[in-house]
């Protein structure tokens, strides 16, 4: 009896645990574009391109005109904080709810460093995946590895919103929030969704440069590695072409370190050889494809209209690819050296 | 797996769920199951060291036993037959076999940690000679595996050893039971390092599922990555910047980096202790204490009796009391008698154990002069006290002050705190060297106005962090007073109604994700031994 009892005290205890938990996540979790794109992905069941990859092809890659360009309906699933295992299970996700004949993946080599397990904070593409078999794989392979307070406080990251949180749950009880109104997410000043994954960034004057990760190859995280052969293999197990692309950063970055550059995008190359897939960098591209310097970008990211100009030519350039008209010489140079800054 | 982490957390969940439903009989292969899966998660390279010193602590044990009894078997057959000089030469002959297995198990043990732990300290420093005198050969250095725990398991056992050896207890017949008590996976990192006479009857009798032992155990699993992660992880902001950076920090901004460091080491320690003490009783075995609110010292030497506990009575029991009163040191007390009178010539053999003791703590902390520097200089203070003890006292009846005072007693714990944060110099700095310069830097530039003119907060800390830090210690102070005063809060909590005590438990839960560091992950510091 006392036995039970005590079990029994255990159960209620982790159930308050459980309510308490949820209570805050709704609280002070504000609104966010994670679930608004998680939402555009399995409400729609005809994406024949999809696009994964990070913050840079988020600001960078605008889907309407990807569309457009190829004449396939094209989904950017390239989200901030998007590790590659985090593509992977998206990916899955993909497979469950479309059928895509292409997938882009735009590598960010700096995210074949940046160890999700070492980091405190945890990731909204988890918390907000949908509950299914593969949300516990997903668990046992992202959030196991975690510091316990990332895992199990899906709310920590936004624990400075106490003072918000009124308007936060007014937000989240609205009719908007339940329909995914993008609306209900609090953007930077100049940011704008414009939908299927595309952040469009107005100009202001701000051409901050960013510290990238140094290249080193002793430290790429194999798991990474690991997880982007995964990819490629759940994409040729749907029968689905798949290629990798590198979204450019400015021509100012990378001549100030080409030595770096050449290293990682060597790497890259190699990765995408070992996988038996295409790689095509579009840091190397022609000024003729897309012309581009340092005031195209903020913090890394391209402004909207840049963002336009190279969606358009990354539409051309696709939709060549899928004719199998190709001819990389008419789009990229062979080196970083042969960029000329404007 | 670190202690922090959520496959930790689950895994202590999963396991504890299990323990209490499978029969109790198999509950204990259960933990050695789990310790083993646990050690080889770090890297199955390092599952052998930890076998190699399980096997052959195990066999030492039964060898030495099995020699003990062969000796008095083979007294007790000719016991009609021999004289008592043969009886005599027949013990001392067994004692002598005794001592060379139990010699050779410590050797090989000892030989595996020191090889790995210092090799490359001692080639480095070979180097330096060889330099030094003027050639060009060098020794080469190598690339080591140092198994995590190895410090702790290798004490462990080789405690378990000499405890056999001298007849203290059976040794273990069952090599699994022994495994166990090798590994048992939440103290294996970083201790407390234990004794089998203790561990042994706990891990293998039966544990029926209580729920005090679950509530006691989560209790201080919250009180542990409090004081990690709130308190020690955002100490170490500063305390990382000041001394990585040294040459750039002088007078107010050292002494603040120093105290932050007594913050962040004791917190950490402790704090990971607690995490180990409260996974443990969930499993209902008790461990040993490894802290006694060692900042409420009035000594140097009551500081080592309250800090890090299990290792200072690993060195009492293993070293200082087997060299104090071997035959070597009985002479040189006899000599010292003689020659310097009683009272001095009784304490030198002493100072000589404690200064040995403290060489072997400084080294054993890590293969680095500085940590040398930090043993000596302790045990040189304890060392020094015990010699100038009868001047202490006379001084204090001829000043007319009672030692039993409370402001004594209050004098005597800052200065001890003082001498403390003193040694942290050599703990913390970059080298000896970098010590040092500190030292000096300390006293350079010391200027009122940074305590007032917000430069502390210049260090990597915003305000209120250090109002958290504030606040933190006030209430882990106000707890350590209670505790001093033997009242016993869990037990206190265990009695208050149900809503009160859980109201408590889900505060501190809740208030770790909302007032810990969210900075670059970091470890347990004694992980790392």
């Amino acid at each position: 009896m006392r036995k039970h009892k005590g079990i029994l005290l255990v159960t209620v205890f982790l159930v308050v645990f459980i309510i308490i938990n949820s209570i805050l996540t709704f609280m002070l979790v504000p609104s966010c574009l994670t679930r608004v794109i998680l939402h555009e992905l399995v409400s729609n069941n005809d994406y024949k391109c999809v696009v994964l990859g990070t913050s840079q092809g988020a600001y960078g890659i605008d889907a309407d005109i990807v569309s457009k360009e190829t004449g396939r309906k094209t989904m950017n699933l390239c989200i901030g904080g998007e590790y590659l295992q985090d593509s992977y299970y998206l990916l899955k996700k993909v497979f469950e709810t479309n059928h895509p004949d292409t997938i882009v993946y735009d590598m960010d080599y700096q995210y074949l460093f940046n160890i999700p397990r070492s980091a405190i904070s945890g990731s909204s593409i988890y918390n907000l995946y949908p509950f299914s078999l593969d949300k516990l794989f997903y668990f046992k392979d992202k959030a196991l590895g975690m510091e316990y307070r990332a895992a199990l406080f899906p709310w920590m990251d936004y624990r400075e919103n106490f003072s918000n949180s009124g308007n936060i749950v007014k937000t989240k009880l609205s009719a908007d929030y339940i329909n995914y109104n993008p609306d209900t997410v609090n953007m930077i000043d100049n940011n704008e969704y414009e939908g299927r994954g595309h952040i469009y960034r107005e100009r202001n004057n701000h051409t901050e440069k960013i510290e990238l990760i140094k290249f080193n190859e002793a430290g790429v995280d194999q798991d990474s590695v690991n997880y982007f052969k995964k990819i490629v293999d759940m994409c040729n197990a749907h029968n689905t072409k798949i290629i990798m692309i590198t979204t450019p950063v400015s021509v100012e970055q990378l001549n100030a370190s080409i030595d770096e550059f050449d290293k990682a995008f060597t790497y890259l190359s190699k990765l995408a050889a070992d996988n038996n897939i295409p790689y095509y960098n579009f840091n190397l591209v022609k000024d003729s494809v897309f012309s581009r310097n340092m005031q195209d970008y903020n913090i890394g990211h391209l402004y909207g209209d840049a963002a336009g100009r190279y969606s358009t030519a990354l539409g051309k350039f696709l939709k060549d690819v899928e004719n199998g008209q190709v001819t990389t010489s008419d789009y990229f140079y062979n080196s970083i050296r042969d960029l000329k800054i404007k | 797996m670190s202690l922090m982490s959520t496959q930790l957390l689950l895994l202590v969940f999963a396991t504890a769920v299990v323990y209490y439903i499978i029969p109790k009989k198999y509950q204990w292969i259960l933990l050695l199951a789990v310790s083993y899966m646990f050690y080889a998660s770090y890297g199955l390279q390092y599952v052998g060291f930890i076998v190699f010193t399980t096997i052959t602590t195990f066999l030492g044990g039964i060898f030495i036993e099995k020699t003990s009894q062969a000796g008095k078997d083979k007294i007790s057959a000719n016991k009609d037959t021999i004289t008592t000089e043969e009886k005599k030469s027949m013990k001392a002959q067994t004692k002598r076999n005794k001592k060379l297995i139990c010699a050779l198990i410590l050797v090989c043990n000892f030989g595996v940690l020191a090889f790995l732990k210092y090799f490359n300290f001692a080639v480095e420093n070979i180097n330096a000679i060889l330099s030094g005198v003027g050639t060009t050969q060098r020794l080469g250095m190598m690339s080591l595996l140092l198994p995590i725990g190895i410090s702790f398991y290798t004490f462990q056992s080789m405690g378990y050893i000499i405890d056999v050896f001298q007849g203290k207890y059976a040794s273990e017949k069952n090599p699994l039971k022994f495994a166990l008590f090798v590994s048992f996976f939440p103290q294996i990192l970083q201790g407390p390092i234990g004794r089998f006479d203790k561990l042994a009857c706990q891990f293998f009798e039966e544990h029926k599922f209580e729920l005090k032992n679950i509530q006691f155990g989560l209790q201080l699993i919250l009180w542990g990555f409090f004081k990690k992660i709130v308190l020690a992880d955002r100490a170490a902001v500063v305390v990382n910047k000041v001394f990585n950076d040294y040459t750039n920090y002088s007078g107010f901004y050292v002494i603040f980096a120093i105290l932050l460091y007594s913050v962040q080491l004791y917190a950490d320690f402790s704090g990971g202790m607690d995490v180990v003490i409260g996974i443990s009783q969930i499993f209902g075995i008790k461990l040993d204490q490894n802290f006694a609110r060692p900042f409420f010292s009035r000594s140097i030497s009551e500081f080592w009796r309250r800090w890090h506990i299990t290792l200072g009575t690993w060195m009492k029991d293993y070293i200082f009391y087997p060299l104090t009163l071997s035959k070597p040191m009985n002479k040189l007390g006899k000599f010292s008698k003689k020659k310097l009178g009683n009272t001095i010539g009784r304490v030198i053999p002493i100072c000589l154990a404690d200064l040995l003791i403290f060489f072997l703590v400084g080294i054993w902390h890590g293969a680095a002069w500085k940590y040398i520097a930090y043993g000596m200089y302790n045990g040189i203070i304890i060392a020094g006290s015990n010699l100038l003890d009868p001047a202490y006292k006379l001084g204090l009846k001829k000043l007319h002050i009672n030692s039993e005072r409370k402001p004594w007693k209050v004098f005597q714990i800052i200065r001890t705190g003082i001498l403390i944060n003193i040694g942290w110099y050599f703990d913390m700095g970059v080298n000896f060297n970098a010590a040092i310069s500190m030292m000096k830097n300390t006293f350079v530039g010391l200027s009122l106005s940074t305590l007032t003119d917000n430069s502390l907060l210049k260090l990597g800390l915003l305000k209120k962090d250090i109002q958290i830090l504030a606040v933190g210690c006030f209430i882990w102070f106000i707890i350590s007073v209670l505790q001093e005063r033997k009242i016993s809060i869990r037990e206190t909590l265990a009695t208050k109604p149900l809503v009160i005590r859980w109201t408590i438990y889900f505060a501190l839960i809740f208030a770790i994700p909302i007032f810990g560091y969210i900075g670059a992950s970091s470890g347990f510091i004694y992980a790392q031994f």
